[in-house]
């Protein structure tokens, strides 16, 4: 229906990963909610996770694709609606995954509240925005508190320490591969939060907010999807 | 990633905010906060050059003293007689032991892991110049002392060396993977922190830049180097046993540098603050760099 009353531009390549990224999201949760079935029972909630993780990513990418074509605009809203919602669940993942080698609920809570407290803080910078820097640089900092703590525990804290007290092998890789998501695949969300308008990206290197959904939609689709592929690749060799 | 990594990934993020609040920084704040970290970070990485080489090698403090402070005499009479040549000579024992420090646990043949050493520390000097040439040209012709160093910026060799130094270093920690001396996350961690360098360069002044990563990962990570190796002979050795051996020379050093920087800012020296800057750090670089060769390698 959308595509009778919307033309679309051969190189509107926003366009073309919004609706590459609600595929892409869609088939992943398809997949990982299949193949639930062929890993050992320990595995289940893993997998559950990945699916929910690509399954409410593709709903949202499903809004925010219509969105972008009827208005033109980024549509911050479903964004971090999207990221409020999967962000903790990927840090669920990590609990999940060294829970055997003595991952407390304590962890649980500390990460889904640094990635809740990182994602607010950096809607309210965003979308609550008045156009002033401090608002900006006030709540950015904020968020990235957030965002340090995570990568802290994921690459030298609690999350590493009990990866690497994991008798499996497998588990202590995936771990750390997962935490190269963190590191490398997030960083990409600051970057598009200094690139919003009177952002220092914006203002010094020109990098305005219209390039930020492209990127955003290819690091959502490779963190997303390849983070369940992680967590699949975990289970399925765990289950053997 | 290590702790270094992460606490130069703070480093970005603390920058890319202060970026984000002032926009620009003014030359003369970029110089004082940098001479800031480098003289309360920098110079105290080096203030345990004695201890380490009398725990490596057998000789008198007499001895000792007269070839550290000979080598600084000498270096300063070169700057004296040729800035160009003392830079250059700066740049490369500078390179070398970046190289060195970044690389010190990796098993290798001596002649190609010092050529590897070097290779690396020429591709971050490069890197850190290439993108910042302009500004670096802008900053030597502000004094009338720095504007012969500029002869060394010229873009079309620091093109040429920025590339091939950087494609060298890159195919050279392939080739370590390749045959066995690092794994394969180790040079994913190499490449991730080689970009994060690259970043830094890009995004900020070159004078904060570099002190970014001469700061944490470099000066943070040699004294690291040099607590592990005093825990090896006394495990209860602690960080505050630690501060206390480095803190007279670094109070002596911090204290004539401060001195020399005065007389300079009131013409008694002939010398510009930036220009005697430069060959202040080179001077006690030389020396230092000696030192810790020995110490990673015997």
């Amino acid at each position: 229906m959308l595509l009778d009353i919307i033309k679309m531009a051969p190189d509107d390549y926003v366009g073309f990963t919004f609706f590459i990224g609600y595929m892409a999201m869609a088939a992943a949760a398809v997949f990982f909610f299949f193949e639930r079935s062929r890993v050992e029972d320990k595995w289940k909630m893993s997998l559950l996770i990945s699916g929910l993780i690509t399954g409410i990513a593709a709903v949202h990418y499903f809004y925010m694709r219509d969105y972008y074509l009827a208005t033109g605009d980024n549509p911050t809203f479903f964004r971090y609606v999207d990221w409020t919602l999967t962000v903790p669940l990927m840090c669920v993942e990590f609990y999940l995954l060294t829970k055997a080698a003595g991952a407390t609920k304590s962890l649980l809570w500390k990460l889904i509240i640094a990635s809740t407290w990182m994602l607010v803080c950096g809607y309210i910078g965003e979308a609550m925005s008045d156009g002033s820097t401090g608002h900006s640089v006030q709540w950015g900092v904020l968020s990235t508190l957030g965002y340090l703590y995570i990568l802290y525990t994921v690459w030298l804290g609690e999350v590493a320490q009990l990866a690497e007290a994991s008798k499996s092998d497998v588990v202590k890789r995936g771990v750390r591969t997962l935490a190269w998501f963190v590191l490398v695949g997030w960083a990409i969300y600051p970057i598009g939060y200094m690139c919003m308008d009177g952002g220092w990206l914006n203002s010094a290197l020109g990098w305005g907010s219209e390039n930020v959904d492209l990127w955003y939609n290819i690091a959502d689709a490779i963190n997303k999807i390849g983070f369940g592929l992680v967590v699949y690749n975990i289970a399925i060799t765990e289950s053997k | 990633m290590n702790l270094f990594t992460f606490i130069y990934i703070i480093g970005i993020f603390i920058l890319l905010n202060i970026f984000e609040g002032f926009k620009e920084i003014s030359i003369e704040n970029q110089l004082i906060y940098s001479s800031l970290s480098i003289l309360l970070f920098g110079i105290p990485h080096g203030a345990i050059d004695h201890i380490i080489f009398f725990k490596k090698r057998k000789i008198t403090q007499l001895k000792f003293y007269l070839i550290y402070l000979g080598l600084i005499v000498a270096f300063v009479t070169m700057w004296h007689i040729t800035p160009v040549l003392s830079l250059i000579f700066f740049l490369l024992i500078s390179a070398f032991h970046f190289g060195e420090s970044q690389f010190e646990d990796i098993k290798l043949n001596k002649f190609f892991k010092n050529t590897f050493y070097f290779f690396w520390g020429v591709a971050l000097l490069s890197t850190l110049i290439f993108y910042n040439i302009k500004e670096l040209a802008n900053v030597t012709a502000y004094f009338d002392d720095t504007l012969i160093l500029e002869k060394i910026y010229d873009i079309k060799n620091v093109s040429i060396l920025f590339y091939f130094t950087n494609t060298v270093t890159i195919i050279s920690m392939v080739l370590l993977v390749v045959f066995n001396k690092i794994k394969i996350e180790r040079l994913f961690s190499e490449f991730f922190l080689l970009f994060l360098i690259h970043i830094t360069f890009i995004l900020f002044p070159f004078i904060i830049g570099f002190t970014l990563y001469f700061v944490v990962l470099h000066s943070l990570k040699v004294m690291q180097d040099e607590i592990n190796f005093f825990k090896k002979d006394n495990p209860k050795f602690s960080f505050f046993d630690f501060l206390k051996l480095l803190a007279p020379y670094s109070i002596l050093s911090i204290f004539f540098t401060t001195i020399l920087l005065l007389l300079s800012y009131y013409s008694y020296i002939p010398y510009s603050i930036p220009f005697l800057s430069i060959i202040i750090i080179s001077v006690i670089t030389l020396p230092h760099a000696i030192v810790m060769n020995i110490f990673y390698n015997e």
